[in-house]
């Protein structure tokens, strides 16, 4: 019966997407635990760039509670006044985590510790990744000597163990945060050109890459053009598994003192544990947001790996 | 001609101040009062919490029951910062390590109440007793005919020459000499010197014995020669060209103990000395054949209260102290029969200005800077106590533990910047904060520039936040804080420059640690005379050197305390070339079957091992490792 | 073969070279300031400037930089790693009796590693998205998040509190010495560091065990009916080792210097405990040295495992 109309009559209509809460309910079944991740990471960004207004207290503002063996009137050297340093007092409305060896407040401090983690870390993965890309496309591109030269430098770097590499530039080098970032920064280098090195040299036989030059596109344009966006999955994923890494690395430096003085989780988690029997707040709580973060950071990026490139898939 | 002296003097001798610091990285970790052993004897439980438990608080002695074994425990006396040379370090744990294997003429038995002992000393019979002071001026030194050098084969093999000789006159004499070389290259180094000067000649008028006769009568001159690093050495150990006794086979001296093992870091182990000249002494009866031990053992202190406490519930260590005390209560607790020692330490936080040049010289802004600091808080963070039991008292020019010469605490706690009672923190502050406008204000005097030390780390971790929020919040100033990395170095080198009359803005003001003493003398003389070497305030008070050259010559106790406490006043009240601040009160726990233990307020009485035993046959003594 | 050997060895000189020079430049790169801080340790009685003039002519940082790299590549080259400011012994003979430590604890933990990692890798890959395998990969994460230095405060805890038992801290003695005391001073530090190597095992273990499980021949094997047991064992294990064997060669870094911060927490007395107690004591020759010493160290090491992947992977020569 013709009362149907034809295929090419009918009204075509193209395949809508879908609503973004309907992408995000996909993904969190699809890979829960990346959801977990990214979850996790947005409350760390939150928390570092909102620190002045999520920290409920000055980090190093001390707090006081009475104190029992006070008598007025009395002459104690012992208990000079009502009050006495509020230490390792435990979780309560006043204060989500308790309070420190110090008489600071727990929270205050994981809050802000939360900007220092994620900045230096940010900022030495801006480094390493700069660094490495420019690198590892040099290499790859150029290939021959260029190439030879410059991944023997990576060898020679990668070579080291990061926390021996990280303690030699802390001796020699003056111990503030620049050079911290820049230590740090230096140390990823080499991991981050092997992935991008491969990439690109991967992508340097693609049929697309050849039109390109076949057209009379000049190197760089090729490379800027064509290759680099096409490594931006990798280093994404770089980024944010390094992250995690640098996190440890930065928790470590200070857990032997290396780092300079300010609001660290490592340094909490130094100073922490000896506290860790009789008033374990603020090492449980440092030692769990290093933790937290790193995990985050890894379940992202492994869930952002499978996404993006299942031939990387671990 | 003095000029030139006094400039010389003060850029050589004024970095021996500083070198103290080195001691600090072992005091800040506060092992140093358990240095010897902790209570021992009698006593169950702490003791009474009151301004005198640094004099209290000591164990009865007892007689030797079971002999030998191996004590065990964590201290620092491994570490070498400086050098390993008797007479020039300055490192606490250092003198421990010495003052088991070195001899003196006389030891501290009780150093709060400088009750002395005889080491070397003895009487005309050879006995032990103390030197004959002949008059004010002369005094007469005797050894024990039976003091020798220690004599073992690895000695014998080194040091063929010194193993086993007799120590004598000759000794005292170049150990005494060697600190009073001004051509040596290690002169800056001797900052005991000070005392040695005190001294017109020294005769040998034969071979164990000793004539010294002073230049002026010297009231602690007996103090002298028991303090810390009065060590009687063999001087042939000594290189002649770097003038120093800086290797670990040079360690022989005639202590009762002998240098087995010394690794860097990791431990330092010394046996008994069988033929310790005072073996048989037998004081207060306890018993003759010393040392009772047969070794002592010191590990360096793992980093973790947690490896400590594991460490010291085996029985791995016969004593323990802990970063936090909180655990050193509970470990106490947990573990029944332990004793728990206290004792109150006497190196301490010390902050120095430069008052011969503005801003300092300005007393309001000294005096304003000093109330606006909340001494309180700054020991609570400096030293966190556990619950109920508060870790620190407060101090001036003399540490609180040091009760016989220190400002009574009842007295201290009137002083402007050490007063806590109602309404008096806040009348300080406000009053500090007028004198700060009047000397000039923020405007007017610009940024508080402070320097740091490193070393301990608590120092910048913890106590620099709040001097800064305490500065600026109570005076309205602009506090710039630096922290000199190198733990004291760049503090020394901005000083010598201001000596120099190079403009030092970088360490007007510094902050660090202090070694503790024991006598009036070495608290103030060095440090507050005109010329003192270790004046590094560029402090000229022509009263206060009256007064400091007066009770160096007051032989009566009670005259000389007088004098003493006016110095103090003089030095908080009215001319403040720094700010003392307060002295830990450290705990550590020992087991029951250490006995005859003593705490101590600082390094350097190791000798005190020579008294201690452990008794085998007490319960607690079972399942401890051999 | 011969000539995979060669070219390796070939690569790696300038690696070596390269190696040399990063220290260098790292090591020279303010002058002033490490001089400053070797100076600190080094004043014996000197004021501070002389002091720093004496460390001056002691580390030769007085004479221009190109000399200095030459002659620092000259002692490389001879073997002269440095000496002592503090105890002014060179560092191969301060090092002698550090190295076992070190690398007896590296061996422990790798060790470890592979005792927990192979297993859990194995089920994690057959049994792929399961929740076993979720939860799996999610310890493994665990693994390699939780710092090391937190895990072994922990472990002293629960091994405390359960067992009654504390490591020997007092005096460390050796594997010869005293097997008992040495492997319990060791527990500790090898069970923290290896959960976080078994981590980074498993990971790549399962990765390579999927990819290996895919492979024809597997289902050929599958096909012919042979159980999941043998199959594993047999055919995918063997080939997914290989990699991993690769990674366990890498992890050797570990072995030299890597343990920073349980060696130092647990006093034992190897190689990394050194570095720090020298950085602590401000001789920084010696820092620098064993900096240089491990990176050379590795670099061979190196070598020995690219050598012997290529004589297990037949595939890799003739790349």
């Amino acid at each position: 019966m013709a009362t149907e109309a034809a295929w090419f009559e009918q009204e075509w209509t193209l395949p809508r997407r879908a609503p973004w809460w309907v992408t995000a309910r996909r993904l969190a079944v699809r890979k829960p635990l990346g959801t977990f991740g990214l979850l996790v990471i947005v409350l760390l960004v939150v928390a570092a760039v909102g620190a002045p207004v999520l920290a409920r207290y000055d980090p190093q503002q001390t707090f006081q509670r009475p104190d029992p063996n006070y008598t007025p009137g009395v002459f104690n050297p012992q208990a000079l006044g009502p009050t006495m340093l509020d230490r390792t007092a435990e979780p309560s409305t006043a204060h989500w985590f308790g309070t420190d060896s110090s008489g600071r407040d727990t929270w205050s401090w994981v809050i802000w510790g939360a900007r220092r983690s994620l900045g230096i870390g940010v900022g030495a993965l801006a480094i390493s990744i700069a660094t490495g890309t420019l690198v590892g496309v040099v290499s790859a591109y150029f290939g021959g000597r260029v190439d030879m030269l410059l991944q023997r430098l990576m060898d020679a770097l990668q070579v080291f163990p990061a926390l021996l590499l990280l303690i030699l530039i802390a001796t020699y080098m003056e111990p503030n945060i620049r050079n911290l970032i820049l230590a740090l920064g230096i140390v990823g280098i080499s991991q981050v050109s092997r992935i991008v090195r491969g990439t690109v040299l991967s992508l340097r036989e693609m049929p697309y890459v050849e039109a390109a030059r076949v057209l009379g596109a000049s190197d760089l344009r090729t490379m800027i053009h064509h290759i680099l966006p096409n490594t931006a999955a990798p280093i994404i994923i770089v980024f944010t598994i390094g992250l995690g890494s640098v996190i440890i690395a930065e928790a470590g430096l200070s857990f032997l003192g290396l780092t300079p003085p300010g609001i660290s989780w490592g340094q909490m988690l130094n100073e922490g544990r000896n506290f860790i029997r009789t008033s374990p707040w603020q090492a449980v709580f440092s030692g769990l947001a290093i933790t937290l973060a790193v995990l985050a950071f890894n379940l992202a990026g492994d869930a952002l790996r499978d996404i993006m490139d299942p031939r990387l898939r671990a | 001609m003095r000029e030139s002296n006094y400039w010389t003097r003060l850029r050589t001798q004024r970095l021996s101040r500083r070198r103290l610091l080195a001691g600090a990285v072992a005091a800040g970790a506060g092992a140093a009062g358990l240095a010897a052993i902790g209570c021992g004897g009698g006593e169950e439980g702490p003791a009474a919490a009151s301004p005198t438990a640094a004099a209290g608080g000591q164990p009865t002695l007892t007689a030797v029951g079971s002999r030998g074994g191996t004590y065990r425990g964590f201290n620092y006396d491994s570490l070498v910062l400086d050098t390993r040379d008797p007479h020039q370090t300055r490192l606490g744990p250092m003198y421990n390590t010495q003052s088991y294997i070195f001899s003196k003429v006389l030891n501290y038995f009780d150093e709060i109440q400088q009750i002395m002992w005889p080491d070397l000393s003895s009487d005309a019979q050879g006995n032990p007793g103390m030197p004959e002071q002949v008059d004010n001026l002369t005094y007469v030194i005797r050894l024990r005919p039976n003091a020798r050098f220690h004599d073992t084969p690895k000695i014998r093999q080194d040091w063929p020459n010194t193993a086993g000789r007799p120590v004598t006159a000759e000794d005292v004499r170049f150990s005494i000499e060697r600190q009073l070389n001004l051509q040596s290259p290690k002169r800056a180094l001797y900052y005991r010197r000070y005392q040695w000067e005190t001294i017109d000649k020294m005769e040998v008028v034969d071979d164990r014995t000793l004539r010294i006769t002073t230049k002026r009568p010297c009231s602690p001159f007996m103090h002298f020669l028991a303090d810390r690093n009065a060590f009687v050495i063999p001087g042939e150990l000594v290189d002649p060209n770097t003038d120093d006794m800086n290797a670990d086979n040079k360690m022989v001296g005639s202590g009762p103990f002998i240098l087995d093992k010394w690794e860097t870091l990791q431990m330092l182990r010394v046996v008994r000395n069988p033929d310790w000249f005072a073996a048989d002494d037998n004081p207060e009866n306890m018993g003759t054949g010393r040392p009772f031990l047969d070794a002592v053992e010191i590990s360096y202190p793992p980093e973790s209260d947690s490896v400590v406490e594991t460490a010291f519930k085996t029985k791995q260590v016969d004593v323990a102290g802990f970063a936090d005390q909180g655990n050193t209560y509970r470990v106490f607790d947990e573990v029944p029969g332990l004793r728990l020692a206290e004792i109150g330490l006497t190196g301490g936080l010390a902050t120095a200005l430069l008052i011969d040049r503005p801003p300092y010289k300005d007393f309001r802004v000294r005096q304003a800077i000093n109330q606006a600091q909340d001494r309180k808080a700054l020991g609570e963070q400096m030293y966190p106590a556990a619950p109920g039991h508060p870790r620190f008292m407060l101090s001036d020019a003399i540490a609180w533990p040091i009760v016989r010469w220190a400002t009574p605490q009842e007295k201290l706690a009137t002083y402007p910047g050490y007063r806590y009672g109602p309404g008096e923190r806040e009348a300080d502050i406000a009053d500090a904060r007028k004198l700060f406008e009047a000397a000039g204000g923020r405007e007017g005097l610009g940024p508080i520039r402070i320097l740091f030390s490193s070393i301990p780390p608590t120092i910048p971790d913890k106590v620099l936040p709040q001097v800064v929020r305490q500065l600026e919040q109570n005076l309205g100033a602009e506090v710039q804080a630096s922290v000199d990395r190198t733990g004291y170095t760049e503090i020394i080198s901005c000083l010598s420059r201001a000596m120099a009359g190079a403009p030092a803005e970088g360490c007007m003001f510094t902050w660090s640690f202090d070694n503790g003493f024991t006598d009036l003398d070495d608290w103030n003389y060095q440090y507050h005379h005109t010329g003192g070497g270790l004046n590094s305030f560029g402090l000229s008070d022509a009263l206060l050197d009256q007064w400091l050259d007066e009770q160096r010559e007051e032989f009566d106790y009670e005259k000389r305390r007088e004098i003493g406490l006016k110095i103090q006043d003089r030095l908080d009240l009215e001319i403040l070339p720094g700010y003392r601040y307060f002295n830990e009160i450290q705990r550590g726990v020992t087991r029951p079957y250490v006995k005859n233990g003593r705490s101590w307020p600082w390094f350097g009485v190791a000798y005190w091992f020579a008294n201690v035993w452990m008794d085998s046959t007490h319960p607690d003594f079972q399942g401890r490792p051999g | 073969m011969q000539q995979y050997i060669a070219k390796r060895i070939l690569l790696n000189i300038p690696v070596v070279l390269l190696v040399v020079t990063v220290v260098f430049l790292i090591s020279h790169f303010r002058t002033d300031f490490a001089e400053q801080r070797a100076a600190q340790g080094f004043m014996g009685g000197m004021e501070f400037e002389q002091a720093v003039a004496a460390i001056r002519q002691e580390l030769g940082t007085n004479k221009p930089l190109i000399e200095q790299y030459g002659r620092y590549l000259l002692d490389t080259a001879r073997g002269d790693f440095g000496t002592s400011l503090v105890s002014q012994k060179p560092i191969v003979v301060e090092l002698k009796n550090r190295l076992g430590t070190s690398v007896e604890l590296g061996i422990l933990q790798i060790l470890v590693g592979l005792v927990i990692s192979i297993p859990i890798g194995v089920i994690s890959a057959v049994r792929q998205d399961t929740w076993l395998d979720y939860i799996l990969r999610f310890f493994a994460v665990l693994g390699l998040a939780i710092p090391s230095f937190y895990m072994a405060t922990l472990m002293l805890l629960l091994g405390f509190n359960w067992f009654g038992w504390g490591p020997p801290t007092t005096t460390y003695r050796n594997f010869f010495e005293n097997p008992s005391l040495n492997l319990q001073a060791m527990a500790v530090p090898a069970l923290a560091g290896g959960f976080a190597m078994g981590a980074v095992i498993m990971r790549l273990l399962r990765s390579q065990l999927l990819e290996v499980l895919r492979q024809d021949y597997i289902r050929t094997a599958w096909a012919k009916g042979l159980r999941e047991r043998a199959v594993i064992a047999r055919h995918a294990m063997k080939n997914a080792l290989i990699p991993v064997f690769t990674i366990v060669g890498l992890l050797v870094g570990t072995l030299f210097g890597g343990n920073v911060i349980l060696e130092s927490m647990f006093g034992l007395p190897g190689v990394a405990q050194f570095v720090v107690i020298s950085f602590k004591q401000n001789d920084l020759p010696m820092v620098q040295g064993i900096v240089l010493l491990v990176g050379i160290v590795l670099v061979m090491t190196n070598i020995v495992v690219d050598i012997s992947y290529a004589w297990l992977d037949p595939r890799i020569r003739y790349r």
